[in-house]
C-alpha cells in the first residue's frame, strides 16, 4: 500500500452522479476505493469490507452487546460510505448496563476509527455512533446492591405524577363536536348541491324565525340546566390535578399505587384473620378484616402491622380498621 | 398531555361556563320579569333563506371541512404524548455525531429494578411530564414486597441510570405499582 494512487473519481458501478445517501437505512454501499499497483495488479477496498471491519471491531469492545438479527436488525450494523481514500462511517450498536453513554460512545468512536485507518490506509472523515439498545439481559441483582450511595446524589426528582385533568372531558367532548358540526356543514352542502335529497334544516329554520315567550313553560326549566350544566363545567375547568401515587421516602423519586393492597397483604398475615378486604378513599384506608379472635386484639394487631410496612411512606394515609367476627 | 392543550381546553370550558350560566341566568331573570326592558314576547326572523344561494354550499362545505379538521386536531392533541428517546450526547463535533436511545437505558435500568427481591417486572422510558423531560421507571411490585428494600434499590438504580444517561436535564421517578394478588412464595405459617 505504500505507493498507491487512489483517484478521486466518479462511481465504479455505473451510478450516476455519484451522489448518495451518506448515512441512514436507506444508505447504499459507495464506489471502493481502488488502489493502483502499476504492474502488480490494483487492491480494490469495497464499502461492504470497510463496513464489516468497523462491525467486528465494534464486537469486540468490552462494552458492546451483540444483538441476534431474528426479529429485528442484527447489532452492531455499521453504514460506510467511500469515496477516494476517505471514508465516513455510521456504526449502530447496542451496549450493556451499566455503561455510561457518552465514554462508551466516544471510546468506540476512537476505536473504530484506528481499526479502519490501520487496516485500509484510509482516512476516516466522519464518524457517527447511534446507540440504540441498552442491554440489561445480563444484569444480576449484584449489580443494582453494588453501587454506592454516592449515585443517588445524582438524582433529580420529577414532579409528582398527577391524573388525568378532568378538563381533558371538556376538550374530548368540544373536539367532538366541532366534528359534528363539520359533518353537518358537509350535509347542507351536499344538500344544496343535490348530492343528497331532502330539506335543509337551516333553510327551514330561516324562513320559520324564532319567536321567545317568557311566560312559555320550557323556560325556567332550560335556564336551571343551563346553570347547571355551566357550573358543572367550570368546575371541571377549575378542578385541580390530583396526585395519584403517594411518595416513598423523603426523596420524591419513588412513588407507590395500590398502598391498601399493601395493607391488605399486611392484615392478612396478623394471627386470627380469615378474610382481609381493603379500599383506599382519599385519604386514607380502609381494611376490613374478619376473625375468630378476639375482636380488639385483632384491630390492634392489624393496626399496628399495617403501620408498620406503611411508615416508609412520605405521608402515610390514616388507617380504619373494621374487625367483623365470625 | 401537552400543557398548551390543557390551557386551550380550560379556555374553551371556561367561556362555554360562563355563557351557559349567563344565559341560564338570564332566561330565569326574564321569566320572573327581572329584566324590566325586555319585552315579554319577542320574535326573532322569518330571514331570507340562503340555503338557495350559489355561494352556500361551497361555503358550507368549506366550513365542514375546516371544522373537521379543527376538531380531529383538536382530538389528536390529547393523544399521549410520545418522546423520542434519541438525544444527542455531549461530544460529538466534526469528527462525528454521538446519539444515543435514552428510553432504552431507562427501560435496562427499569429491568434491572426488576431483579429486587419483591419487584414483579419493570419497564422504563422518557416522558414529558408538565414541562419537564422525565425518566420514568415503572415496576409492579408484590403486595407483600418490603417497600423500604425496594425504595433503596430504586435509588441506586435511579442514581446509576444517572451516570449513564447523563442528562442533566433529565429527572427520574420510580413509579411503583402493588399487583393485585401476591405471586410470591407465601411465608410459612407456624401454627
Amino acid at each position: 500500500m505504500a505507493d498507491t494512487k487512489l483517484p478521486a473519481s466518479a462511481p465504479t458501478d455505473g451510478t450516476p452522479g455519484g451522489e448518495r445517501p451518506v448515512d441512514g437505512p436507506g444508505a447504499l454501499s459507495a464506489p471502493a476505493a481502488i488502489a493502483f499497483g502499476g504492474d502488480r495488479g490494483r487492491l480494490e477496498i469495497s464499502a461492504r469490507a470497510v463496513e464489516r471491519i468497523v462491525e467486528i471491531t465494534a464486537r469486540r469492545h468490552p462494552a458492546t452487546s451483540r444483538q441476534p438479527a431474528l426479529l429485528r436488525r442484527g447489532l452492531p450494523k455499521a453504514q460506510a460510505v467511500v469515496a477516494g481514500t476517505h471514508v465516513r462511517l455510521h456504526l449502530e450498536t447496542a451496549i450493556t448496563w451499566p455503561n455510561p453513554l457518552t465514554p462508551t460512545a466516544t471510546d468506540l468512536r476512537a476505536t473504530i476509527t484506528e481499526a479502519v485507518e490501520s487496516l485500509t490506509n484510509l482516512s476516516v472523515d466522519r464518524a457517527d455512533i447511534t446507540i440504540t439498545t441498552v442491554d440489561a439481559s445480563g444484569t444480576e441483582v449484584a449489580a443494582v446492591e453494588e453501587s454506592s450511595g454516592e449515585d443517588d446524589a445524582r438524582v433529580v426528582a420529577g414532579k409528582r405524577p398527577v391524573g388525568a385533568p378532568a378538563v381533558t372531558w371538556v376538550g374530548l367532548l368540544g373536539g367532538l363536536g366541532v366534528v359534528l358540526a363539520g359533518c353537518w356543514g358537509i350535509w347542507e352542502m351536499a344538500l344544496g348541491s343535490g348530492l343528497a335529497g331532502g330539506g335543509s334544516w337551516v333553510g327551514w329554520g330561516l324562513r320559520r324565525g324564532v319567536t321567545l315567550d317568557a311566560s312559555a313553560g320550557w323556560v325556567v326549566p332550560a335556564g336551571v340546566l343551563c346553570l347547571l350544566v355551566g357550573v358543572g363545567v367550570l368546575g371541571l375547568c377549575l378542578r385541580r390535578r390530583r396526585g395519584s401515587d403517594v411518595g416513598v421516602g423523603e426523596d420524591g423519586v419513588v412513588w407507590v399505587r395500590g398502598v391498601e393492597r399493601i395493607a391488605v397483604e399486611s392484615a392478612r398475615e396478623v394471627d386470627s384473620v380469615t378474610a382481609v378486604s381493603g379500599v383506599r378513599k382519599r385519604r386514607r384506608v380502609e381494611v376490613a378484616v374478619t376473625t375468630f379472635g378476639a375482636a380488639e386484639r385483632v384491630a390492634g394487631d392489624v393496626e399496628r402491622a399495617v403501620s408498620e410496612r406503611l411508615k416508609v411512606l412520605k405521608a402515610a394515609p390514616r388507617t380504619r380498621i373494621v374487625v367483623r367476627e365470625e | 398531555m401537552r400543557r398548551g392543550v390543557i390551557a386551550l381546553d380550560r379556555t374553551v370550558g371556561i367561556v362555554v361556563a360562563l355563557g351557559l350560566i349567563a344565559a341560564g341566568a338570564a332566561a330565569i331573570a326574564w321569566r320572573y320579569g327581572e329584566l324590566p326592558q325586555a319585552p315579554e314576547r319577542t320574535t326573532f326572523g322569518p330571514w331570507s333563506d340562503v340555503t338557495t344561494a350559489e355561494w352556500w354550499p361551497w361555503a358550507t362545505g368549506a366550513a365542514g371541512v375546516t371544522a373537521i379538521l379543527l376538531g380531529l386536531w383538536w382530538l389528536a392533541r390529547h393523544l399521549p404524548r410520545r418522546v423520542d428517546g434519541r438525544f444527542a450526547l455531549p461530544g460529538g463535533d466534526r469528527t462525528g455525531k454521538l446519539t444515543a436511545d435514552a428510553s432504552s437505558a431507562v427501560d435496562a435500568a427499569a429491568q434491572t429494578l426488576a431483579h429486587t427481591p419483591g419487584v414483579r417486572d419493570g419497564s422504563g422510558q422518557v416522558v414529558a411530564d408538565r414541562g419537564q423531560l422525565v425518566a420514568e421507571l415503572t415496576c409492579t411490585i408484590e403486595p407483600s414486597a418490603d417497600l423500604e428494600a425496594i425504595h433503596a434499590a430504586a435509588l441506586r438504580t435511579a442514581g446509576q441510570l444517572a451516570d449513564v444517561v447523563d442528562l442533566p436535564n433529565l429527572r427520574t421517578r420510580v413509579r411503583l405499582r402493588v399487583a393485585r394478588t401476591d405471586k410470591a412464595t407465601p411465608p410459612p405459617r407456624v401454627v
